[in-house]
């Protein structure tokens, strides 16, 4: 009897520790994929800043500041042509 | 030995639940994770997307700014044309208006000068004829006035020959006085008989000479007189020698008869300046 309960023991030990390694390995893997996923997050939202900040650069205040001025300008040479 | 089986087999199976509950915490971090992946490339994405439209939106609006100026661009050249075309009409009009004024300015001035020949011609026409009415007037003044000398100088003449034949006369008168004095002083002369003829000579030259004073007062020669006077003189001064002294009178009367002749000479000489 305790021949076949050491026999189970045994078992037990070698499935325990086989799982075990097999949920260790596991884990480090998803370790790996959890630290990357955060740093690709990261990385993403450096680029949602950074793109949102390249909207600044590129110019449209000044760019339809300019085009309220030109056609002013537009409407005072048209005026200007009439008179003439 | 059973019991170090047993130990060791919890401990192992601890070990492998430990694992196990660990790996499903991993899990449901991993899922986590995920989502928030998932949502940071949703919003990286709307934030790509926003990004592009404003490109897209920048790109447009460049366009129109571009197009804009072109624009105006356009109308800045064609406000210059047209001021260019408005500027010639203008000059052109001016020109126009110039050479009009210029026209009129030139008729006028024609019309002028056509005036003032007119009336230069008639000035001139009028001084002609003032001229020869001048002329006229001035001949029959001159006429008159020839007349009126011709008339004065016979006058004068007539004058003249009165006051030249009274003068002589005076000094004829004068002369005759002379001589009669001289005369009766020359019956008077002594002497001898040779000296007769010289007497004669002398009284023929005294005769003479006083003829010539006399001749010279009546032209008017006071050279000639002053002559024939000294030459009268040394006459008289031969006289009162032949005479030896006797006869003095001569001498005052020939000096007398020169400053008479003088008074005379004087006299024609104020009156031909009186009456040139």
């Amino acid at each position: 009897m305790d021949k076949f309960i050491n026999i189970g023991l045994i078992v037990v030990i070698i499935a325990s520790i086989f799982g075990g390694r097999y949920y260790y390995s596991q884990n480090l893997n998803l370790g790996l994929c959890i630290e990357n996923t955060q740093k690709k997050i990261e990385s993403l939202r450096k680029e949602i800043t950074a793109t949102k900040s390249k909207v600044n650069t590129l110019g449209i205040r000044q760019l339809n500041n300019e085009k309220s001025r030109l056609e002013k300008q537009q409407e005072q040479l048209k005026t200007k042509l009439e008179s003439i | 030995m059973d019991t170090l089986l047993k130990l060791l087999a919890v401990l192992t199976l601890i070990w492998g639940g430990w694992m196990y509950f660990k790996n499903a915490d991993y899990d449901t971090e991993l899922k986590k994770i995920h989502n928030e992946l998932k949502v940071a490339e949703q919003e990286f994405s709307d934030a790509q997307a926003a990004y592009d439209a404003e490109v897209k939106k920048r790109e447009a609006l460049s366009g129109e700014v571009n197009a804009l100026k072109e624009n105006n661009k356009e109308l800045r050249k064609e406000i210059a044309l047209k001021a260019k075309e408005e500027r010639e009409r203008a000059i052109q009009e001016r020109r126009e208006l110039l050479e009009a004024e210029r026209k009129a300015q030139a008729e006028e001035s024609e019309k002028e000068r056509q005036h003032r020949i007119a009336l230069l011609d008639r000035e001139k026409q009028f001084e002609k004829e003032e001229k020869e009415q001048d002329e006229a007037s001035r001949k029959e003044e001159e006429a008159q006035m020839a007349a009126e000398r011709s008339e004065w100088e016979k006058r004068r003449s007539k004058k003249k020959e009165e006051q030249e034949d009274q003068l002589l006369q005076e000094m004829i008168e004068i002369s005759a006085q002379v001589m009669g004095r001289y005369l009766a002083s020359s019956a008077s002369v002594p002497g001898d008989v040779n000296d007769y003829g010289q007497i004669e000579k002398l009284k023929y030259n005294w005769t003479r000479y006083v003829q010539a004073c006399i001749d010279a007062a009546k032209k008017g020669d006071s050279k000639r007189f002053e002559k024939f006077g000294r030459m009268l003189l040394n006459v008289a001064h031969s006289l009162n020698r032949v005479s030896k002294g006797q006869n003095t009178h001569c001498i005052n009367d020939a000096t007398d008869f020169l400053s008479e002749g003088r008074k005379i000479l004087k006299a024609k000489k104020q009156l031909s300046k009186d009456n040139p």
